[in-house]
């Protein structure tokens, strides 16, 4: 071919692509005509062009630079750099790329970052200790850095794995919701004042530093190494400017400091992520312009672009704050972290407008909670006088559960997950997250009794402290021994250890040693594969003498965590040294030792002996403290928990960082009341230690005190899947679903329990309470049966409960009488508690000088806070005196949730709405919140109070709440008054059916009421 | 931006008959290589927030400053950039090759509906290859893909360099660029 018939050919094609095909086959048959050469070439270059795609569209430097792209991924995948093999590549920022890896020793999944450039030695040890600095962070929302360091001539830092994607993706993919917005900046907010306390910055928030995971937990990655990136301003994802020849960083998320250069503080964060909020509200960035140096421009000097109606005015407030150009004058991360959580609050609950009033109501339910537990504690009602299920026999169940959970608080050996060992060629065990470690014994071989039984508790702390080891606690040790017919206080010796662990799915059992030589002491530890009983691991540390056998144990322990495979970084994160955790003094830790096998005996009173002598000894000894407050509780006796949970919380930068979640929890519950704070401490708790059954456990009691059902039943339905061989959650779970109504869905939940071989008159009462809801009057009566055997002041009251449902006032009072005559003496606060639910109920029914005198007597008998409540409020019922006990209430619960946000507005309404009906409702705006948290309470004066104001539509609604949703309080008279109120409703509307509609359902709930209240309430 | 010598003032002493500048010249395409490397890795993660053409743009226009080139010698530079690039790119991806193969040639796949595969070495050296061939057929043609493809030039500058008006500029690079795809796909 020459250069003239090339020619030839290419005019052809050229006029033949420009036409479409049937013209084109007409075309070419015209010039082909005789040369099928011609044909054949031209034809096969239209087809060529046809299926070229951008075949050399790209040019060739794009090209080039996906080869050296594509080579440089290849290169490293399958390389080992230390002990992480690379995997895939995850992404690449201003600081290098990160990838996928496998951590050969552990067998799971991180993300390496390896330095892009090479650097020189300083600029590497700057590096580093701001590395190290940031590993020391210990937050859910903060990526966890388990290791840095030098490899292969990389520089890397090995974080956390988070199967997610970035802030930067999920703004461009699609719009977020106002609420998730809020609730990622709640995430980010979270990090950034948990870094800041400990001084570090970010400087460099941005949404591609930010990722969601699957199930909405945010991680803010890359603390404090901005300054450590390429080149400061030109990060990962540069946005690109049109002006030509230049590539400038992201400069939208700095703050004014930032963008003059100079020096930043915590409140640069703050700044930044006031730009990211605004961005996800958005999807627009709210200082724009066309340079990057107009970008910076208006970050300097010009005011964000206004957010728009859309968002609620206290979001639009708060974003503003953040977006000050005066540093000083933002509001730091803690501050705007409460904010987000109000307004977090708010949104939650559809109906509520942000506005000015309501942001206020707000505020001051920002000081009030509600009450928590502690491990398998089933929380009681607290101020509801009406639950059917609150009976003696929960009350005790509920202590015990308190004396197995806190007060082996110190042990910590309470239900989590486990450890597998990989056994590979003689190599170390390693344990997986999916696995349980059991603790044997600590073998005495000193011949000392000193050294029996002391070790054990302190070793399991140790372990117990990290996340990834999970022990099998004591309680289901027991539980396995009993099954094996053996005493609960049987020897575990590794012969023992190793039924048990087989029993229970266990891999591995770990069993230490002490012994002496001379003044010299040896502490052993050694791990076992439970199936072969094979060694797996063992680590041997000297004591040069008794004093330092604690430091020797705290040694070998970590030494042993790192042989079972958990990373140094962790190791490091979560290394309260045992001797401030727990005790220094070998006497102190003897006593609590004595004391934890008291109170898992159920022998009380020895273990609060044991526990005051330990702390005698040792008065920083956190953990006593801490189990002198469960044991406390366990007994009723309120106020003396609330000091001992108040010295163990002062103390808690002492304890371990599960424990510290734990102390903190029973102290917001018992000590302040302070519900919210003890909902966010467990949600972080949760996050920190997922596989912890506990943690949703007490979530899940502190949500149904605010009556956020739909949360508590997820934590309870968690806590079960966490660990289905522990009762309290699926009598929790029962007892949240009977209170949204499900009398079906809870009584096969008793059912399950039941089948699982729990014994517990909770069990009875829960199926009583739900068998009454549906009307099966035999059943219920068959579950008294049962729990009269066992229980007789509860049985009474739940036939109690049953009369005056029916408003039999006078039978309720005979069955309270004699159910307080069996308490009053052996259990006071029982006692009382019975006594004013008799008296809110009675004042329900307007009897009020009988009501008044329970209430008096209950005070009588115990002063606290459901009590106290009750008993205010059946005051307020009945027009008597409030205001000393309502200044009580006050002075001793002034932070608590229950009763500052959901009993006292109700107590101030009762106590208006005869002078000033406006102003008692306004005060039950608050409940509205936390609807079916106050056993009808609110609704039922709120109703009541529309009613007298002629708002018929309104007060319907309220009665029908009642009406709709008897699970709220199951047993309350107020289900069947409110039947009575809504025929009065529907005649003041004229609606002649529904009138006789609900009078004859209120006459059919109340076919044996006592005449004359029947007739005293018509 | 660099320490690294402008390929204006490279171009200019290798006019002036230094022919050493053009070793100062491949650092220079290398740098700006593993930058886009760089961005290409990102972009795969799907977290690029930036656009590719645009930033070979900018590397291209960082590599020839068109606004520091008198007008006069425009052309001239263009079409030395452009065969520059060239050698420069075509000499890495056949590194590559050798290194990866031990130098010995394979064979091209082009599928049905295959689009220039950017991650075969073989293909920018293939394809110089056929643009050798091209130019026996239309030195003109295989100067446009040169000028396009290599030098990054747009259709009005393309149209500048060979003084031909851009209409032809398109027709010359539809064409050329079916006839490589079918070369390439027929070896």
């Amino acid at each position: 071919m020459n250069s003239e018939r090339h020619q030839k050919i290419c005019d052809v094609f050229a006029k033949a692509s420009e036409l479409d095909p049937d013209a084109q086959k007409k075309f070419l048959a015209v010039e082909c005509a005789g040369d099928e050469d011609l044909l054949n070439e031209v034809e096969s270059l239209l087809a060529s062009d046809e299926k070229s795609g951008d075949f050399i569209e790209s040019p060739a430097l794009k090209i080039a630079a996906d080869i050296l792209a594509d080579e440089q991924t290849n290169d490293k995948i399958g390389r080992d750099i230390g002990h992480y093999k690379i995997v895939s590549l995850l992404g690449a920022g201003g600081m290098g790329e990160v990838w996928l890896a496998e951590d050969a020793r552990l067998k799971r999944n991180i993300a390496l970052k390896l330095l892009s450039a090479v650097h020189n030695e300083d600029f590497l040890k700057r590096f580093e200790q701001e590395a190290h600095a940031v590993s020391a962070l210990n937050h859910p929302n903060i990526i966890t850095i388990f290791d840095i360091g030098q490899s292969s001539g990389w520089q890397f830092i090995a974080t956390e794995y988070i199967n997610g994607k970035t802030l930067r993706r999920i703004i461009r993919e699609n719009s977020l919701k106002t609420t998730d917005a809020v609730e990622i900046a709640i995430q980010i907010c979270a990090a950034l004042a948990a870094a800041h306390s400990a001084g570090i910055v970010h400087r460099d928030i941005k949404p591609e530093n930010i990722m969601v995971r699957g199930d909405g937990i945010v991680k803010v990655l890359d603390f404090g190494l901005a300054r450590f990136s390429v080149n400061n301003t030109s990060n990962a994802d540069a946005k690109f400017i049109t002006k030509p020849g230049m590539i400038m960083g992201t400069v939208s998320y700095m703050s004014p400091e930032q963008a003059r250069a100079l020096p930043v503080a915590e409140s640069t964060d703050v700044f930044s992520l006031g730009i990211v909020l605004y961005e996800m509200l958005t999807g627009k960035l709210p200082f724009e312009g066309a340079s990057d140096i107009e970008v910076l421009a208006a970050i300097l000097d010009r005011n964000p672009r206004e957010l728009g109606k859309n968002t609620p005015y206290s979001l639009r407030q708060i974003v503003d704050k953040a977006l000050n150009k005066n540093h000083l004058e933002r509001p730091t991360a803690e501050e705007m972290l409460r904010e987000l959580r109000v307004i977090n609050r708010n949104l939650e609950f559809p109906g509520e407008t942000i506005s000015h009033q309501t942001a206020d109501n707000l505020h001051n339910l920002e000081t009030l909670q509600m009450p928590a537990t502690t491990e398998n504690v089933p929380r009681q009602p607290t101020a509801g006088t009406n639950a059917a299920t609150s009976s003696t026999s929960l009350k005790k169940s509920s202590r015990t559960g308190i004396a197995s959970v806190f007060g082996v608080l110190l042990t910590a050996i309470l239900g989590f997950a486990s450890y597998q060992f990989w056994i590979k060629n003689h190599a170390p065990a390693v344990l997986t997250d999916a696995d349980k470690l059991l603790v044997a014994q600590f073998e005495n071989k000193t011949g000392d009794e000193e050294f029996d039984n002391i070790l054990r508790q302190p070793l399991a702390v140790g372990l117990a402290q990290s996340p990834f080891i999970s022990l099998v606690s004591d309680g289901q040790i027991r539980q396995t021994l009993k099954q094996m017919e053996k005493p609960p206080d049987t020897i575990l010796t590794a012969d023992i250890a190793k039924e048990i662990a087989q029993r229970r799915g266990v891999k591995a059992f770990l069993k230490g040693t002490i012994e002496n030589y001379g003044v010299k002491y040896s502490i052993a530890l050694e791990a076992f594969n439970a199936e072969t009983g094979e060694s797996v691991a063992r680590e041997k540390i000297e004591s040069a003498n008794k004093e330092t056998i604690l430091d020797s144990l705290n040694e070998a322990t970590n030494v042993m965590r790192e042989k079972l495979g958990e990373s140094l970084v962790s190791i490091e994160q979560f290394d309260a040294p045992l001797k401030t955790a727990t005790t220094n003094s070998l006497e102190a830790l003897k006593n609590y030792s004595l004391a934890t096998k008291s109170l898992s005996d159920g022998k009380i009173e020895d273990g609060i002996t044991f526990l005051k002598q330990a702390a005698d000894i040792d008065p920083n000894f956190a953990a006593a403290y801490a189990s002198l407050a469960a044991a406390y509780s366990n007994k009723g006796q309120m106020s003396y928990a609330a000091d001992y949970a108040a010295k163990a919380f002062a103390l808690r930068d002492r304890m371990t960082e599960r424990e510290k979640f734990k102390i903190t929890s029973f102290y917001y519950v018992f000590v302040t009341g302070e519900m919210e704070k003890d909902i966010a401490n467990l949600e972080a708790a949760k996050q920190a230690f997922p596989r912890d059954n506990t943690i949703p456990l007490n979530l899940g009691a502190d949500y149904i005190e605010l009556g956020k059902f739909a949360k508590a039943e997820e934590n309870a339905r968690q806590s079960i899947n966490l660990d289905p061989t522990i009762f309290f959650p699926y009598s929790n779970l029962a007892r949240y679903l009977n209170r949204q109504s499900r009398f079906e869905e809870s009584k096969a939940v008793y059912n399950d329990a039941l089948n699982r071989k729990f014994e517990n008159d909770q069990i009875n009462s829960g199926l009583f309470s739900d068998a009454f809801a549906l009307g099966d009057e035999a059943e219920a009566q068959r579950q008294i049966t049962i729990l009269a055997e066992k229980d007789s002041a509860s049985a009474l009251h739940l036939q109690g409960n049953m009369a005056i449902f029916g408003g039999r006032a006078r039978d309720y009072e005979k069955l309270m009488t004699q159910a307080i005559n069996k308490t009053e003496k052996e259990m006071p606060d029982v006692a009382a508690d019975y006594a004013v639910q008799t008296a809110t109920n009675l004042a329900a029914l307007n009897k009020c000088k009988e009501a008044q005198d329970w209430a008096n007597r209950a005070l009588k008998l115990d002063r606290g806070q459901q009590i106290l409540t009750d008993a205010t409020l059946t005051f307020a019922v009945c027009g008597g005196q409030t205001e000393p006990l309502i200044a009580e209430l006050k002075q001793r619960f002034p932070k608590n949730t229950v009763v500052n946000s959901i009993w006292l507005p109700i107590i101030r309404a009762a106590t208006e709405m005869q002078s000033s009906p406006d102003r008692a409702l306004e005060s039950l705006e608050i409940n509205r919140q936390f609807e079916g948290a106050a056993y009808f309470w609110d609704n039922y004066l709120r109703g009541k109070i529309h009613l007298k104001l002629n708002q018929p539509d309104l007060a319907e609604a309220e009665f029908q709440k009642i009406t709709q949703n008897r699970g709220w309080a199951v047993s309350s008279p107020l289900f069947a008054l409110a039947h009575r109120e809504l025929a009065a409703v529907y005649k003041l509307k004229n609606d002649a059916d529904n009138e006789e509609k609900y009078s004859a359902k209120f006459a059919q709930l109340w076919k044996n009421a006592d005449a004359e209240i029947f007739s005293a309430n018509d | 931006m660099t320490q690294l010598p402008n390929i204006t003032e490279i171009l200019q002493n290798w006019r002036e008959g230094d022919r050493n500048s053009l070793d100062a010249l491949i650092p220079l395409v290398y740098q700006e290589l593993r930058k886009l490397a760089h961005r290409a890795l990102i972009k795969n993660t799907g977290d690029g927030n930036f656009q590719t053409t645009a930033l070979v743009n900018e590397a291209y226009l960082r590599l020839v400053d068109v606004k520091n080139v008198d007008w006069q010698n425009r052309v001239h530079f263009f079409a030395v950039s452009a065969n520059l690039m060239r050698n420069i790119l075509v000499d890495f991806a056949r590194q590559r090759l050798s290194q990866k193969r031990g130098g010995e040639k394979t064979h091209v796949e082009l599928d049905e509906a295959l689009n220039f595969a950017p991650n075969k070495s073989d293909n920018l050296v293939a394809l110089d290859d056929c643009l050798k061939e091209l130019a026996k057929l239309s030195e003109r043609q295989s100067r446009v893909v040169e000028l396009k493809f290599f030098g990054g030039l747009t259709e009005e500058e393309i149209s500048e360099v060979l003084k031909i008006s851009p209409a032809t500029v398109r027709r010359d690079w539809q064409v050329a660029r079916a006839w490589l795809y079918r070369e390439l796909a027929r070896n």
